[in-house]
């Protein structure tokens, strides 16, 4: 059928199918803006189009309906390169993070502020309505609005931004446009699916139908017979290689328990078979013909089951141990079952795999029955939380592709280089055939720190020489990806009258699902980022984490903090109330403080040692300050309507700046000819700023405007080795690496400067902008560069470093709620939220506030709304956007505030320390404390729902 | 043992649309449906039919766009609201029921309305929708094919196909209360409900509640209703007793049946004391 209509000003006549979808029949036309976050749902935005003038959904219509219309995409915004005034005031606000739709918002508020003169706050969420965005929530979104209204009067209209930090620095804690900020909200090609070449091949996995099975029979002789097959991938072909998905550090604490294809299959969603074609329809109809005779077999779901005596073991395989050996005494009568595959452990973490037991860890302080029996009162309770999904705009996406007799990985990934060593050890080839490009990654938050489905892209490339393509659906996000773990957490106070704790006992147990990725270190991390909030000479915690036949399980934004401390902090809200005091006055009595001794840290190591930390900054005391005058928390709210109860919680939080002792990070600094800059950083910035982060340490260190230094980041073959982006390691490794080459970078410089202008390096200083100053005069960086790169000079100066520490700084916060319940229908309204955050120096001061909004709004989603639900047998009943409960611009409170409480860490670079994770561990407990103080319940499992509050209530019965 | 032939899903339901046809005229489009029969669909603005949600498999679409059925009019004792109307500019219009726009608000995002049109969401698609529970509290008729007009109520019932061309709301019924129950901004939806009551000299001479609460449909509670108009007290907690008799929605994701007839319970109460307040839009 032929179809004329106009794209972004010009008539296009195209031949197609009436029915094919228009989303991507305009990414085949070049529009790589209008993306698919999900198919067809007119829900989470990503496919925004202007269709005469109206935004509507792209994957909601097909070609037909274009006849005669007129289509505007992001890419007729910014005319000759310059960003629109909306483009440019959403980059400036900070919220164009990990931007995989970041087009899609800046086309809706663009026809908002074209239809609507002065949009009232109603009108921008209602405009903001059909878009999904995860990483910075939608605050920031009203002022950007304020900002490019005036830049449509005025383009030169600037204003505060947001708070800016160290009036002794010239970047750092300034705020500064993100450095590819404006490449992604034009929708230029950023993402692995716009590095995909015309003519590779597409990837399809047959999934598992049943929680637990073996393999008895797979027949892929039909499917094969298809034309356009270029390979099927099963147990039977695949390497017999064991391997952990998760992406972690040397010595790597997450056992060696699956197969790139396995016989046995753990959860609905397991691999069964990859077909590799020629197109995407021709590898589903492959699919469809690949016959599978399965044994199914019991399956587990909760903790309860998989704990039971005589439960059905999830992992039955041969038992390995590459160095240390199990701590427990082994009395199993169970054979191994060839079917199973192997078990292969780097070290000894507690398991018990034969009684599903995938981790375990017990350990503490001074004496609990002591601090116990010296406690005037003693409270018990056991808080549960189900299961989260990180739900990133940009799906889990792969392309794989040959040059010379290397392969090349474009990965949307949080860790390159483990993606390299996982590819190289999965195929058993060299890393150096391997390299791993990461591209701008669309949101991550955890879920991409694991390998999901390079390997399998990979060894498609490997076995047939043809470049690969893989983007998870929606589906199999929920269905095959990580989330966060499920845990029972029981929690144990003992205090004294005046509520001085004397004894803190904590249990955990978590379902880590079929797999054991980060099985021992994120039920750890419920503990190790919570018990250390509260000083007590007696402290013990017990960890115990059971396979299952859930779906996969792993990092989450957090990483087990946010189920911690939502048992923790409630809990200690619930002893205050016992107590009669309130749960401010028990918290400040007991909470860290600067110098504070955290004596608990020596035995709460992820796979080293653990070690006491002294805490070197701390910004609670005014978060704390500023919370408590904001919310007068001493103060009862009455609504008004007799069916409305108001209530006010607080807690404090924490997180980890990386792994002292585990993880390093290396960059380099080159100066370039012309005396800028080029900064390598191993570093994986997915969306979060830490390109930008890297750029400002070197502008701050070497005296250079910021446009004057560019960063290279997350490719293998071009920077030098980091750990990746996970634990809150981003500025704290990655960036002190940085500043680190610049430091070494300036000292060779000077030396330069020294023998140029014949003088001691000592009488030298580097001086704004660009130059080095003596006591007889200055030379330019050019100067140095031209010197050093001529035939008599040292050679090209490049200052390299590696940062790897024992020091630690932690990050800490102060958040403070109000919600109101309605008694009538069990509603929840979020209110007022305010957090208060010591992140050190906020170096993006405005993107760190828009991490900290996204990370308290995922928190309040996982707190009241999101959950993944799955029937009898093990399958998924809510995966999609819409019914798993995603919080959307209409979930904002309505009093949002974030505040930095800046800290001058002595550890972090410039003082900086980590924001994003540790945002996200506030919102439940705050919440459950809340809502108490409303209506007089304690509710212990998330999310709250209002069936829960309702039969809390006592108005609907069981 | 049993083998398992998995048959994927479809890549996209849009490749099911073969052929598509703008006809110019009411009549024209009324004979190329006769002559394609079943394998042809009428298309609005194909949010319906776009997605994978959609079961039914037709591959020949016949526009609306061009048949000039993209008004809003007053007309006597009605308003007139032509098939290819979308959402949006219902909400927009001075001259649409205050309650069929509060539904359209709660119910859709803004860019669904832009494309969604009101003869396209009155069947509603694996999926509560919130458009007909207010269009059958009102009373509306569908003005259908040649000229036909049927109550929208009976219209539903008739698997007719037909040709959908304007939605008519009589002025005396187009005032009524809705609540569309959700737990969340844009979240999946638990009921929606609408009550019109027709009152005369104070007393409740008929009353239309209707309820949508899972994916079979929308259902009429006659038996509140005639409690309603017989009752003269009308206690919001005895109207709440009669719904949470009446209805049987099923447990889901969402909730409980207790939990669900507790909220539809209550937002048919809040309905009726709406109406009795004289408040309704």
């Amino acid at each position: 059928m032929k179809i004329t209509f106009y794209l972004n000003g010009t008539a296009k006549e195209i031949d197609t199918e009436p029915g094919r979808n228009v989303q991507e029949l305009l990414q085949s036309m070049g529009i790589r803006s209008v993306r698919k976050i999900e198919q067809a749902s007119g829900f989470s935005g990503g496919d925004i189009i202007l269709l005469d003038g109206k935004a509507v959904n792209a994957g909601l219509l097909i070609a037909a309906q274009l006849e005669g219309h007129k289509v505007r995409t992001v890419e007729s915004l910014s005319e000759g390169g310059k960003l629109s005034p909306v483009q440019s005031a959403l980059v400036d606000m900070g919220v164009v993070q990990s931007a995989y739709n970041a087009p899609s918002a800046a086309l809706l508020l663009t026809e908002l502020l074209e239809r609507v003169e002065n949009p009232s706050r109603q009108e921008i969420i209602d405009a903001l309505s059909c878009i999904y965005i995860r990483d910075s929530g939608y605050q920031q979104y009203f002022k950007a609005v304020a900002i490019a209204k005036e830049r449509m009067r005025d383009p030169d209209f600037r204003t505060e931004i947001a708070e800016e930090f160290r009036e002794d620095l010239r970047e750092v804690g300034k705020v500064r446009p993100k450095i590819d900020g404006a490449q992604l909200v034009r929708g230029q090609p950023a993402y692995v699916e716009d590095r995909v070449l015309p003519g590779s091949c597409v990837l399809k996995m047959l999934r598992s139908p049943h929680a637990h099975a073996y393999i008895k029979r797979i027949d892929t002789t039909d499917a094969e017979k298809l034309p356009g097959i270029a390979l099927i991938i099963t147990y039977l072909n695949c390497p017999n290689v064991y391997y952990t998905v998760a992406g972690q550090g040397y010595p790597e604490p997450s056992p060696h328990d699956r197969r790139m294809f396995g016989r046995k299959l753990r959860h609905v969603g397991d691999r069964v078979a990859a077909v590799v074609a020629e197109s995407e329809t021709i590898a589903c109809d492959a699919v469809g013909k690949i016959r599978v005779e399965y044994e199914e077999l019991p399956a587990l779901f909760s903790i309860e089951e998989a704990e039971a005596p005589g439960a059905a073991v999830v992992h039955k395989g041969q038992i390995s141990y590459l160095s240390g050996k199990p701590y427990y005494e082994k009395v199993v009568d169970i054979q191994p079952d060839k079917r199973d595959g192997e078990i292969i452990y780097p070290f000894n973490i507690g398991a018990d795999p034969y009684k599903n037991l995938a981790s375990s860890v017990k350990n503490g302080i001074g004496n609990i029955e002591k601090g116990f029996s010296e406690a005037d009162v003693v409270v018990e309770r056991e808080y549960r939380t189900s299961q989260v999904n990180c739900t990133p705009c940009e799906p889990h996406t792969c392309y794989t592709r040959m040059e010379g007799d290397r392969l090349v990985v474009h990965a949307s990934t949080q860790v390159p280089w483990h993606v390299r060593r996982n590819v190289a050890t999965v195929l058993g080839i060299d890393e150096n055939k391997v390299r791993v490009v990461k591209e701008r990654v669309g949101g991550g938050y955890g879920s991409k720190q694991d390998i999901l489905l390079e390997e399998v892209c990979a060894f498609a490339t490997w076995k047939t020489g043809k470049p690969v393509f893989y983007q998870f659906t929606r589906e199999e996000e929920f269905t095959a990806c990580s989330s966060r773990h499920p845990m029972n957490i029981t929690v144990k106070l003992g205090a004294k009258r005046d509520g001085t704790l004397t004894a803190i006992e904590m249990n955990v147990k978590a379902n880590t699902g079929p797999y054991g990725n980060h099985c021992l270190t994120v039920p750890m991390n419920a503990c190790s980022k919570s018990l250390p909030l509260l000083m007590c000479d007696n402290i013990q915690f017990d960890v115990r984490v059971f396979y299952s036949n859930i779906y996969p399980t792993g990092a989450y934004q957090g990483y087990g903090a946010p189920q911690g401390s939502f048992a923790l902090q409630t809990a200690l809200a619930e002893l205050a109330c016992e107590l009669g005091v309130p749960h401010w006055e028990v918290m400040e009595k007991n909470r860290v403080r600067k110098g504070s001794v955290l004596e608990i840290l020596k035995c709460l190591g992820e796979g080293t040692e653990g070690a006491v930390v002294e805490v070197a900054s701390c910004g609670l005391d005014e978060a704390i300050r500023l919370g408590m005058e904001a919310f007068h928390m001493d103060r009862k709210e009455e609504s008004g309507d007799p069916d409305i109860k108001i209530g006010k919680g607080m807690v404090i939080v924490q997180q980890g700046s990386g792994l002292p002792g585990l993880d390093q990070s290396n960059a380099r600094v080159t100066l370039l000819s012309d005396g800028s800059l080029m900064v390598h950083t191993g570093g994986a910035d997915i969306g979060t700023g830490l390109d930008t982060v890297c750029a400002k340490l070197a502008a701050e260190v070497l005296g250079i405007d910021l446009d004057k230094v560019t960063v290279v980041s997350g490719d293998t073959d071009h920077t030098p080795f980091d750990k990746g982006a996970y634990a809150s390691s981003g500025t704290y490794f990655s960036g002190n690496a940085v500043k680190k080459a610049a430091e070494d970078l300036k000292t060779k410089m000077l030396t330069i400067a020294a023998d140029l202008l014949q003088e001691s390096v000592e009488t030298l200083q580097l001086e704004y902008p660009q130059k080095i100053a003596g006591q007889t005069g200055s030379v330019s960086f050019y100067d140095i560069a031209h010197h050093a790169e001529s035939g008599v000079g040292p050679g090209q100066v490049v200052g390299f470093a590696s940062y790897a520490t024992h020091d630690t700084a932690i990050p800490y916060g102060a958040h403070f709620c109000q919600v109101a319940v309605s008694r009538k229908t069990g509603e929840i309204k979020v209110q007022r939220y305010h957090a208060y955050m010591d992140c050190g120096t906020p170096i993006n001061p405005e993107m760190a506030e828009g991490q900290v909004y996204g990370g308290v709004l995922k928190s309040i989603g996982h707190t009241l709304w999101e959950e993944m639900k799955m029937n009898e047998t093990g399958h998924c009943l809510n995966s999609d956007l819409k019914t798993y409960g995603v919080p959307m611009a209409g979930d904002l409170p309505d009093d949002f505030h974030v505040k930095f409480i800046c800290t001058d860490d002595p550890y972090g670079p410039f003082g900086g320390k980590s924001v994003s994770e540790v945002s996200t561990n506030g919102a439940t407990c705050a919440i459950s404390i809340a809502i108490h103080d409303a209506v007089g319940v304690w509710l212990r499992e998330w999310p709250f729902t209002a069936e829960k509050i309702l039969r809390n209530l006592g108005r609907v019965n069981e | 043992m049993h083998f398992m032939v998995h048959t994927p899903k479809p890549l996209r339901s849009t490749l099911m649309i073969k052929e598509f046809y703008r006809p110019a005229t009411l009549q024209e489009a009324i004979d190329l449906k006769r002559g394609l029969g079943d394998r042809a669909v009428w298309f609005g603005g194909g949010t319906c039919i776009n997605t994978l949600t959609f079961e039914k498999i037709r591959d020949i679409a016949i526009s609306l766009e061009n048949l000039g059925l993209d008004y809003i009019r007053e007309e006597d004792d009605r308003i007139c609201i032509g098939a290819s109307v979308t959402l949006q500019k219902i909400l927009d219009s001075t001259v649409a029921p205050g309650a069929l726009k509060r539904m359209i608000s709660l119910s859709m995002t803004r860019t669904v309305r832009n494309m969604a049109t009101i003869a396209g969401k009155i069947f509603p698609v694996m999926q509560i929708s919130g458009l007909p529970v207010c269009l059958l509290a009102m009373n509306a008729q569908v003005k259908y094919n040649e000229g036909e007009i049927s109550p929208l109520e009976e219209y539903i019932t008739l698997d007719v196909d037909g040709l959908i061309r304007e939605i008519r709301i009589p002025k005396e019924s187009a005032g009524a209360a809705v609540r569309y129950c959700v737990q969340k901004s844009n979240g999946p939806c638990i009921a929606a409900t609408s009550v019109h009551l027709k009152t005369d000299g104070g007393s409740v001479v008929d009353a239309r509640a209707f309820v949508a609460c899972d994916s079979s449909g929308v259902v009429r509670l006659r038996e509140t209703e005639s409690l309603i108009t017989g009752d003269p007290k009308k206690h919001p907690d005895a109207i709440r007793e009669w719904v949470m008799g009446e209805v049987t929605p099923s447990a889901d994701i969402l909730g409980s049946i207790e939990y669900k007839k507790f909220i539809i319970a209550n937002a048919v109460t809040d309905c009726v004391m709406e109406c009795l307040q004289g408040e309704p839009q």
